[in-house]
């Protein structure tokens, strides 16, 4: 308003605009997929983007290392039990004379495993039975739900026991042991937020269209609650690993001559006061630095979710 | 004006059981009690009321996302109470809905296309090219850009998501939209864009509206006749004119009279004449004319009776007034 | 001396597409015992620049320049130099003491959980010193004076057991109980019936009768404020265009956006054709350079859309912000 003289004011600015020349529809932000968004969020938090990373290097090595490598998981060489770390055995070699690395990057492959399938698994029946119980409400809500209930109220720890008695030690019965239970909370809050979002108008305007139940609840509902459900999904693949570990540890879980981390530490336990006392630091390490960058990733993907951060 | 109603509705009711779980009794909200209206083709039905008075609720029974607890709802003379499966699917194609809020009646995931596009792959219509220029096309019809379709609900403003859930209605050519407070979220200049954007579609394809709003002034311009509703009820029934310029039943003068009007020395000379108190709640409807505990001009008889709607003069109206 | 007198304020909010320019350097004045009405559509920037003024910016917004007096004293943030912790000691003291507000909705701003009565005290303990019984004295006294019958029940009752416009007169209660110098009221009544509106916006000019308060009222239809205000400040874009006397700005509008807001009111009284501003309000993100209203007037020249008009006084208390008033008078036309 004060640089008034900068611009002389000659008659012809004062021609009507051309009405091509109008744009009040005009949106100056890029347009942005709902994902992309989410993506440059949590590129900005350096710790999740670093876990991401780890991550991401020891599902590679998991896969690589034991293809190339000289060495099997169970191959034994009697001539060179307990080594330390040397050239040939980065990580040293165990009581039966297998490397170390090899079965580190074995473990990886079995805990890894574990963690996302069954957090795949659990994802999926969380979301079909809590959409579907949180759609239908009602009665089938109550029964569905009281079901839920009954499976929470018996010890997690006790079911998957009695589940390896049952079907054996082996991958596909701590997966079973693991997934009874652990579906309950996706369930649980995928039906709390379905029920509020089918209240809502847009539900009620595909309703309106004719939209059969099943596309309104997975293309309008579920879609809806993509930010908690992944988050709730990097919450449920640490803990997943976290049970096998345990069960493995006390000896319940994967059994030897296969590896996971929970074994391997096992193993090297009562080697802790012999000549190779750091052979059970390898897999500890593993489980500590995955168990880490998978937190680090939850903590940044639930902030990249979360709407308030924009 | 064609005289055919394309939607009758006869003695409707639409209640709901509240409470009755461990403690309290058992109520009902009676939120439509006892409603009968036409609306005839091509023609806008206005209806106001305050909020609370169950005109929404009327409207989502229309479109039956809430099932009637007793009357009849025809449309193109066949009863929507009763219909078969595949009927279900003819009526869902010729009734829409615009909805209140437009903050939330898109999808918040889907895109502006993928928005307007759902309702033929819904119903099957078209290949995926003619979806395509069908979605550019409704674009242009209210006001928005081709490249508009890859952008999100977030992006636009309140007027133009208004706009972008009027083209989702229009994707299925319906022959009668109910049109729930759609512009009561807006701002007032973005207010008229939207009622002349439903008028000029309703020239040019002939399409029926249920028009409801909590302000007669909205109402006025888009209506060819009002209906004003009151705690579940119908109050009075006339022509757009009539209405406004000779207001029978006492809830409609005092809605009428609260109209603000953008004229500093009219609103303050104004006279305020105004009704008491506020709408009662619709668990405990007071019995007789729903509106005495308000009515100025309310007599022992309005307690006792309720007043029926019938002909006064061009409208019909349901008031003790007006019995010779 | 003005009761409030803002000049140049711009305020902006950090935002993943950019920088939004919500308000771009705005000067306004209040004076005791007025009821100013600030008019404009959501996006204007005009509730922006009063939570500008209330230090209730949310927390990606900035005053980014402007100076802000109230009642004599400096309170906008840029002139503490960085010192927050001053600035939020100093606002601390003046909300809900001196200056007050008034909210959209009741309903989220009332806390579903406590009584009336604790919700209505909670000022009054922050700035004043009063006994249980003062409190109790004057909690009856504010619904009293907002109209409310029975106060002694209300007192203890919850939101929830109110109706929308009772709610909304507790809300003012509260805005009044340290006996405000400023009230600002954002939208009052937009969340209310049209039954109810009138007699909140009639309650509001009683109370500025009775106390004197300074009055900032904030919509989005000039019908609604018709009745109640002195002076209109027309916003749009995140800048003022039209200012003046109400009656100037009602009879004699020179900004096509006003006369374009007066347009596309609905006056049932005349039965005139609804004459709506097509096309949305600015993309503030990146403002235009000219008139922001230059996509939506009808009356636009080519110089509107590369240059902000000056601001033109037209008389002691009118001025509009608008090329047509500035055409050479060869080619003089247009209102």
């Amino acid at each position: 308003m004060e640089t008034m003289e900068t611009m002389e004011l000659t008659p012809d600015l004062f021609e009507p605009l051309d009405s091509a020349e109008k744009n009040s529809e005009f949106i100056a932000a890029e347009p942005r997929t709902y994902l992309s968004d989410a993506w440059h969020r949590f590129r900005k938090n350096k710790l999740a983007l670093c876990g991401l990373v780890f991550l991401v290097i020891m599902v590679i090595l998991a896969i690589v290392v034991p293809m190339v490598s000289p060495y099997t998981y169970d191959g034994m060489d009697y001539s060179s039990v307990n080594l330390l770390p040397c050239l040939e055995h980065p990580m040293g070699t165990d009581k039966f004379g297998r490397d170390i690395l090899v079965r580190v990057m074995y473990g990886a492959r079995i805990s890894l495993m574990i963690g996302f399938s069954s957090a795949l698994i659990c994802l999926v029946i969380g979301v079909v039975y809590g959409g579907f119980s949180g759609y239908i409400g009602g009665k089938t809500d109550m029964i569905l739900m009281r079901i839920v209930d009954i499976l929470y109220a018996i010890p997690n720890l006790l079911l998957v026991i009695l589940i390896m008695l049952v079907f054996g030690s082996n991958v596909t019965s701590i997966m079973i042991g693991i997934c009874l239970t652990s579906w309950i909370g996706m369930a649980r809050m995928v039906r709390a937020q379905v029920m509020s979002l089918k209240e809502q108008e847009f539900a009620l305007a595909a309703y309106v269209l004719g939209a059969s139940k099943s596309r309104i609840l997975f293309k309008h509902l579920v879609i809806n609650c993509m930010g908690s459900i992944i988050v709730n999904v990097t919450l449920l693949v640490p803990s997943a690993i976290f049970t096998e570990a345990f069960l493995s540890f006390v000896g319940i879980g994967i059994s030897a001559p296969a590896a996971s981390w929970g074994t391997l530490a096992n193993e090297a336990r009562s080697l802790i006061e012999s000549s190779n006392p750091i052979q059970i630091i390898w897999p500890i390490l593993a489980i500590c630095l995955t168990m880490l960058s998978l937190n680090f990733i939850g903590d940044g993907v639930s902030d990249a979710f979360d709407p308030k951060k924009k | 004006m064609e005289e055919t109603p394309i939607l009758k509705v006869e003695g409707l009711k639409t209640y709901f059981p509240v409470g009755g779980g461990l403690f309290g009794k058992k109520q009902v909200v009676k939120a439509v009690n006892d409603v009968s209206f036409e609306v005839m083709e091509h023609e806008t039905f206005g209806l106001v009321g305050e909020s609370g008075c169950g005109k929404s609720t009327l409207g989502r029974t229309l479109v039956k996302i809430y099932e009637p607890t007793e009357g009849k709802i025809e449309f193109m003379g066949k009863d929507i109470t009763k219909l078969s499966g595949s009927e279900m699917q003819d009526f869902r194609r010729n009734v829409q809905m615009i909805f209140q809020d437009p903050y939330a009646s898109l999808n918040p995931r889907m895109t502006v296309g993928e928005i307007i596009r759902e309702p033929m792959e819904i119903h099957n219509i078209g290949t995926p090219k003619e979806r395509d220029e069908k979605v550019a096309s409704l674009l242009e019809t209210v006001g928005l850009k081709p490249d508009h379709v890859r952008r999100y609900p977030h992006e636009f403003s309140g007027g133009q998501r208004q706009r972008i859930s009027i083209a989702r209605t229009l994707a299925l050519d319906p022959k009668f939209i109910v049109c729930d407070e759609p512009i009561s979220a807006l701002d007032v200049s973005i207010q008229a864009q939207i009622i002349n954007l439903l008028e000029r579609i309703q020239r040019e394809r002939g399409i029926s509206y249920l028009f409801i709003a909590h302000d007669l002034g909205a109402v006025k311009h888009i209506s060819n006749r009002i209906g004003a509703m009151y705690l579940g009820s119908l109050v009075e029934i006339g022509s757009s004119d009539d209405l406004y310029h000779h207001p029978l039943h006492p809830y409609t003068q005092a809605l009428l009279a609260s109209i603000p009007i953008p004229d500093p020395k009219r609103m303050r000379e104004r006279k305020k004449e105004e009704i008491n108190g506020e709408i009662p709640s619709p668990l405990d409807i007071p019995s007789g004319c729903p509106f005495r505990t308000r009515c100025p001009y309310a007599t022992e008889r309005c307690a006792q009776e309720k007043p029926q709607l019938r002909q006064v003069g061009n409208s019909k109206v349901a008031c003790h007034l007006y019995d010779k | 001396m003005s009761l409030l007198e803002i000049k140049n304020l711009t305020t902006s909010f950090a935002t993943e597409q950019g920088k939004v320019q919500a308000v771009r350097g705005i000067s306004l004045s209040v004076e005791q015992g007025e009821i100013v009405g600030i008019v404009g559509e959501s996006g204007s920037g005009k509730s922006q620049s009063m939570y500008s003024v209330m230090g209730l910016l949310s927390e990606n917004g900035t005053i980014e320049s402007g100076s802000i007096l109230f009642d004599g004293q400096e309170i906008s943030p840029v002139q503490f130099d960085g010192n927050a912790a001053a600035y939020e000691k100093l606002m601390e003291g003046i909300r809900g003491n001196s200056m007050s507000m008034i909210f959209q909705d009741p309903m989220s701003f009332l806390n579903p959980v406590l009584t009336i009565e604790k919700q209505l005290v909670e000022p009054l303990k922050n700035h004043k010193k009063m006994s249980a019984a003062e409190l109790h004295q004057k909690a009856v006294e504010l619904l009293t004076q907002v109209g409310i019958p029975s106060p002694e029940e209300r007192l203890k009752q919850y939101p929830h057991q109110l109706s929308g416009g009772m709610r909304q007169r507790v809300i003012i209660a509260i805005a009044l109980a340290c006996n405000p110098k400023l009230i600002i009221a954002d939208e009052p009544t937009t969340a209310l019936d049209v039954t109810i509106q009138a007699k909140i916006i009639e309650l509001i000019k009683e109370l500025k009768e009775k106390t004197g308060s300074g009055v900032i009222l904030i919509t989005h239809d000039l019908g609604v404020v018709a009745s109640a205000c002195s002076r209109v400040y027309i916003m749009y874009g995140g800048k003022i265009v039209e200012t003046g006397l109400a009656d100037e700005i009602y009879y004699q509008p020179q900004h096509p956006y006003t006369s374009g807001l007066l347009a596309c009111v609905n006056n049932p009284e005349e039965d005139t054709e609804l004459r709506p501003i097509p096309g949305s309000p600015p993309d503030l993100i990146k403002p235009p350079a000219g008139c922001p209203f230059v996509d939506r007037c009808d009356k636009a020249m080519k110089i509107c859309k590369m240059k902000m008009p000056p601001e033109r006084k037209l008389s002691d208390t009118h001025a509009v912000c608008c090329w047509l008033t500035e055409k050479p008078a060869s080619g003089k036309e247009g209102e």
